[in-house]
């Protein structure tokens, strides 16, 4: 739509409807404080005075603030010995003037829209699709939408929201995502000055979002911060509009009622046009619009241009949150897999350094049996010949070269000197949930449940411990009743950090058994690993023991000591 | 004259045990396994410290120290073995002391001077 104008007097607007000249009733001119500059020969009766006319048009103060904003038709208030007409109201002549124009109350100026509206929408939708179409994340796609609603040149509404379907506690909700618009006439009269310059189009509305440089976009997002509207509560409107799938204007007066105060205190009053997103598969959200600026009444045409626009959104925004999701779900298997290798590897080593261990005490038992005699005879023999006999300076190198294998064999038996060690400060949870990850495809009989309370640090090599708790675990699960929940409790007690092992019955025979397999298990191998488990806490400062509360309660746990900065 | 009972079943340990240990003046009892040193003790060779090895063919180390400390509680048992990590075993603990074995003898031989004054 273009007003024009000759020697300062209007002439016309050019529209292609040409039902706008035949039913031309007059024009006013007004300068910024809202007086009368110019006026045409004859001039409707609720005209006569700016105060009168100020009455009957709610929309004119707002453009005598902002004469650049962006023209726009209007009906009077229908007063009553008045005629109610349609109106025009936009920029004047001058850059802070406004023009009025009068036409005949019967003309059909949003029936006109919808006769032309398929092409518009056509052409908005294009321009959106071309934006969405580079676009490689949903909020840029969110935005694009949103601007499209919003630009003067798309849909041309004051504000817009986007709500989308999301599970909060369990329960169905739409959440408050994105909004677009201006949060006050103020800046939304700067937005307008530069649409009015053609500073801003609605291409480069969109190659700024795709830029991710958002110029005057996010000002009320803020508004929908944690907004979550249940989708269960039948009677709320929103909620209405999403699963009943309809669109519809809601009135500021239905929203007058405590259960949308915190929706009215963040959007502030007035009409809403709400349309859902739905998609070819699913339910995707509700999109809403409103005129919260210039109060622009929303009419039936608006709303059926929201709801093709809304359509072809729709499609779009589902394949990009199925693309999502299944990106999501990708990345979520990529990191399960690379948890299967990592703890893979943990259990390795794990099963690694308990065949070193057996490796180390063969070897002990083997080398250090003989090296015993050898440099025992040898001493022996020394001490029994004197210094200038032939073979003391051999029997000498004998028990030198005995004691040089002793010390190295000192530093291969002892299982920790095969460990390369990364000592760090880590939680202590983390590290028994993930040994018991590492353990889940063999914990068939017994289930593991970890009760944590405060953030417990402790200082060691994460991989050693969880080998140490690995060989403990075996344990426990090979004594435990088949079935039957285990809990690990993690606490603090003192300086200590305490993991009691609790299984879900017979507790005090359970803790002795498991104690007792410590000292008195079955045969060497057990009680090689579990002196290996013992070895590495040890190392740490850690230990394990049996906790006696009352007669028939008895705990066995692990005790490792509690890292404290700066101590 | 105090008696030690050496529980080994390797040979040249034994041989070695008792040739140092009979030098310093000690009566030396020799049995070659667990079951043996146990009967030998029921049999009244009853001595006044036993030094055990672990890791034996028929009952090891520390399975005859759970019976002597339930038998004979205040018989002194040095655990004398070629592992160091039965060290972390509960059952060790029951034992006097726990040497590792070496070539230097000072400290078993300064171990038992200190367990038969007690």
């Amino acid at each position: 739509m273009l007003t024009t104008f000759k020697n300062g007097h209007f002439t016309g607007i050019q529209s292609s409807q040409s039902s706008l000249k035949a039913n031309l009733k007059g024009y006013i001119v007004l300068n910024r404080h809202g007086q009368f500059c110019y006026t045409s020969k004859t001039i409707p009766v609720i005209s006569n005075n700016p105060e009168e006319l100020a009455r009957q048009l709610s929309a004119l103060r707002f453009h005598i603030d902002h004469p650049e904003a962006p023209g726009a038709f209007y009906k009077s208030n229908k007063a009553d010995d008045r005629e109610a007409y349609t109106v025009y109201i936009g920029p004047g002549p001058a850059s802070d003037e406004v023009l009025v124009v009068f036409y005949e109350s019967g003309l059909n100026i949003d029936g006109d829209r919808i006769m032309n509206s398929e092409i518009f929408i056509l052409s908005l939708i294009t321009q959106a699709l071309h934006a969405i179409n580079q676009a490689d994340n949903l909020s840029d796609i969110l935005r694009i939408i949103l601007i499209g609603v919003t630009a003067g040149s798309g849909l041309g509404f004051n504000r817009a929201f986007i709500f989308l379907t999301d599970m909060v506690d369990n329960r169905p909700c739409l959440i408050g995502v994105h909004a677009i618009g201006p949060s006050s006439p103020e800046e939304a009269g700067a937005i307008w000055h530069k649409l009015s310059i053609g500073e801003m189009t609605l291409d480069s509305m969109f190659e700024d979002v795709l830029r991710h440089s958002h110029r005057d976009s996010q000002s009320c997002e803020g508004l929908l911060g944690g907004l979550c509207i249940p989708l269960d509560n039948k009677d709320n409107l929103f909620a209405q509009a999403a699963l009943e799938m309809k669109s519809m204007i809601i009135d500021e007066s239905v929203l007058n009622v405590p259960a949308y105060e915190d929706l009215r205190r963040r959007l502030g009053t007035g009409p809403l046009a709400v349309v859902p997103l739905v998609g070819k598969e699913s339910l995707q959200g509700v999109l809403i619009a409103d005129n919260f600026i210039t109060h622009k009444p929303i009419t039936e045409s608006d709303l059926q241009l929201l709801e093709i626009f809304a359509r072809y959104a729709s499609d779009t925004v589902e394949k990009f949150r199925l693309y999502e999701n299944l990106e999501r779900k990708i990345n979520d298997l990529k990191r399960a897999n690379e948890m299967i290798i990592l703890n893979r590897e943990n259990l390795i080593k794990a099963e690694r350094l308990s065949v070193l261990a057996e490796m180390a005490g063969h070897v002990a038992h083997e080398v250090r049996n003989p090296l015993t005699v050898i440099g025992g005879f040898a001493k022996s023999m020394l001490r029994k010949i004197s210094s200038d006999h032939d073979n003391y300076e051999y029997l000498n190198i004998i028990v030198e070269q005995v004691s040089r294998i002793e010390q190295a064999l000192g530093k291969f038996t002892s299982l920790l000197n095969y460990q390369k060690k990364n000592d760090r400060v880590c939680n202590l949870y983390e590290i028994v949930k993930s040994t018991l990850d590492l353990k889940a495809a063999d914990l068939v009989n017994c289930r593991f449940e970890i009760n944590a309370g405060e953030l417990i640090q402790i200082k060691a090599d994460p991989d050693l411990l969880r080998q140490a708790l690995i060989l403990i675990i075996n344990k426990a699960c090979a004594i435990i009743e088949d079935k039957q929940k285990m809990t690990l409790t993690i606490v603090r007690v003192g300086q200590k950090a305490i993991v009691y092992f609790e299984p879900g019955k017979n507790k005090k025979t359970y803790a002795q058994t498991l104690f007792r397999n410590f000292h008195l298990g079955g045969n060497h191998e057990i009680r090689r690993e579990l002196a290996i488990a013992l070895e590495i806490l040890k190392y740490y400062g850690g230990n394990i023991g049996l906790q006696t509360d009352g007669a028939d309660d008895m705990k066995f746990y692990v005790e490792m000591p509690i890292f404290e900065e700066g101590k | 004259m105090k008696r030690i009972m050496i529980v080994d079943d390797e040979p040249s340990i034994r041989r070695l045990y008792q040739k140092e240990f009979s030098e310093d003046g000690y009566e030396v009892v020799l049995a070659s396994s667990g079951q043996e040193a146990l009967n030998q003790i029921d049999n009244e060779k009853y001595p006044d410290l036993v030094i055990l090895d672990i890791k034996m063919e028929d009952k090891d180390g520390l399975e005859v120290l759970d019976e002597l400390r339930g038998k004979h509680k205040g018989l002194p048992v040095i655990l004398n073995s070629a592992y160091s990590t039965y060290k972390n075993d509960f059952t060790s603990w029951l034992a006097d002391a726990y040497l590792v074995k070496s070539p230097d003898l000072s400290e078993l031989k300064e171990k038992v001077r200190e367990l038969l004054t007690v």
